[in-house]
């Protein structure tokens, strides 16, 4: 169970900078997540911020506390914001796979355990505000197929286990990121390179711990041609270019307060150039031959 | 500090300066600033064609009722429905907390992972039963504003404010508000729980269920009356009963 609710960071009355912590998702009960057994959690430091990292068994720990050891701290106060369950699933038809979760949403679900590992740097690379320096960041799944890339929403992260395998046998794969990036202008979906500090060789051992049943290797970085925009709905009723605007932009966030505006002028730029799409998700495999076409 | 009751066709109505807005195909997306502490969301609004209209001539010095007289005017349109037009939009954009002096009047969802449903869907459909063995379905959530809720008898934060929604479920009725629960676990545990805390609404026992699917509990959507999210997911018990408080004391909940 979370029992602490997350705080943000201040200063001290000495003058003395307190960590700043990720807002989770205070007093939820994570289900099936908490009735597992987990390490201690590990503290990760980036810029500032203290991320929680705990695994599903000490060996894992250890070898992920080694290949970031440059980015570890002390701090028990961290929640665990990360979790990452290697071995043969915690439920029946999950065997096999293995999970990183951030709070209680499944971010990863892979029979690679190498690309569990590779997902959190990802993911803790992108907590790094200046990420966005220079472009929009949303709320949501980015998808990259053969010809371009699309922005889907966040909504289509739980339906992930039910039609990813299908996209990536037609050449589709999600981007393993917390949020989508944007270089508007360049009308560009960007997987940035990982920022944070990893000890490559370390990372070798991970088949020690769980061989791979099937590689199952990200997105690389690299800037991809944003060819779709899609959000779920009536397809019946599609969205107008502004409702799509409206939606977009209640996703968008920046990590500079004072580029409101500029950010709404470049999500409405990309809205006037690509037509939006909408999407009934009701029957989540009836996705799979849309996704393909649109990217 | 104004409240959005006291406005009237004397109201002069001035957009934050953090408001931010854009135009595209004649409709307009105004948005504002959340403060949510670690990352620079954005509240956002879409007007249509007339609203945009509207929205446009609210410059900060001119009254609704000036306001109003200016489009009728220009528009050759029935004055009094243009002064009910300008007027409802200037409430509803007021409610969102857009103009100066005038703070958002519902708790503002959680933002920074929001997921499930969007805004303004249709929930799944879905077919399930209650204690008692009767059938459920998605259409029972139509014609009647409903607070759906994911919920679990062995989860600390559902039975710790188990009790607090049972008190609020006649107020919540008498607001023309629905309670259903949508549960793990089985009917023996749940049972017990809704007996404990006199709660006397359905509860629904939970197969696959989408927009849940991945979430933890509790979590929550405010459904209309077509059966389509109002809002954004909700997110942990402490928003959960702020909302529940929220609707069971609406006294305006269009």
């Amino acid at each position: 169970m979370a029992t602490r609710s997350s705080v943000a960071g201040s200063v001290g009355a000495d003058g003395s900078e307190t960590p700043r912590y990720l807002l989770d998702e205070t007093s939820v009960c994570l289900g099936e997540l908490d009735r597992l057994e987990w390490t201690d959690v590990m503290t990760v430091e980036l810029d500032g911020l203290h991320v929680g990292v705990r695994s599903s068994s000490p060996e894992l720990q250890d070898l992920l506390g080694e290949a970031m050891a440059a980015h570890v701290v002390d701090d028990d106060r961290t929640p665990p914001n990360y979790s990452l369950l290697l071995g043969n699933g915690h439920r029946s038809r999950a065997k096999g796979f293995h999970f990183l979760y951030r709070s209680s949403n499944v971010h990863l679900r892979t029979r690679d355990p190498r690309r569990v590992v590779t997902g959190l740097v990802s993911h803790l690379s992108s907590l790094r505000t200046s990420r966005f320096d220079g472009l929009v960041a949303l709320h949501g799944c980015g998808l990259v197929g053969t010809t371009g890339a699309a922005v889907a929403p966040l909504s289509l992260r739980p339906l992930r286990s039910q039609i990813e395998r299908r996209l990536n046998l037609r050449g589709v794969r999600f981007v393993d990121l917390p949020w989508v990036f944007l270089d508007p202008g360049r009308m560009e979906m960007v997987v940035p390179e990982p920022t944070i500090t990893v000890e490559a060789s370390v990372l070798d051992r991970i088949d020690e711990l769980a061989p791979s049943r099937r590689a199952d290797p990200p997105v690389p970085p690299g800037r991809y041609p944003l060819t779709s925009w899609i959000f779920f709905g009536q397809a019946e009723r599609p969205l107008s270019r502004g409702q799509a605007l409206a939606a977009a932009a209640h996703d968008a966030f920046t990590g500079d307060p004072t580029s409101h505006q500029a950010t709404i002028d470049a999500l409405a730029d990309v809205m006037r150039r690509i037509k939006p799409v909408t999407l009934d998700w009701s029957e989540p495999v009836k996705l799979v031959d849309p996704l393909v076409e649109l990217v | 500090m104004a409240d959005q009751l006291e406005i009237d066709g004397d109201f002069v109505p001035r957009p934050r300066g953090d408001v931010s807005f854009a135009e595209i195909d004649g409709e307009t997306v105004v948005t504002a600033p959340v403060d949510d502490q670690q990352f620079n969301n954005f509240d956002a609004h879409w007007l249509d064609g007339t609203a945009s209209v509207v929205w446009k001539a609210l410059d900060g010095s001119s009254s609704v009722d000036q306001v109003a007289d200016l489009l009728s005017a220009a528009f050759d349109a029935d004055s009094e429905v243009v002064r009910a037009d300008v007027l409802q939009l200037t409430r509803t954009l007021a409610k969102a907390g857009l103009f100066e002096g005038i703070p958002a009047e519902r708790p503002t969802p959680f933002t920074t992972q929001p997921s499930g449903v969007p805004v303004g869907t249709e929930l799944p459909f879905f077919r399930l039963f209650d204690l008692d063995g009767r059938e459920h379905t998605a259409n029972d959530l139509r014609g009647i504003r409903s607070l759906v809720v994911h919920w679990s008898p062995t989860c600390g934060f559902c039975t710790r404010v188990a009790a607090d929604l049972a008190q609020l479920e006649p107020l919540l009725r008498t607001k023309g508000v629905q309670l259903l629960l949508l549960a793990h676990g089985d009917a023996e545990r749940n049972q017990q729980v809704r007996d404990d805390a006199g709660l006397r609404c359905p509860i629904l026992l939970l197969g696959e269920f989408l927009p849940f699917e991945g979430l933890g509990t509790p979590s929550a959507y405010v459904v209309d009356q077509a059966g389509c999210s109002e809002d954004a997911l909700i997110v942990g018990a402490d928003q959960l009963m702020a909302v529940a408080h929220y609707l069971a004391e609406d006294d305006d909940p269009g």
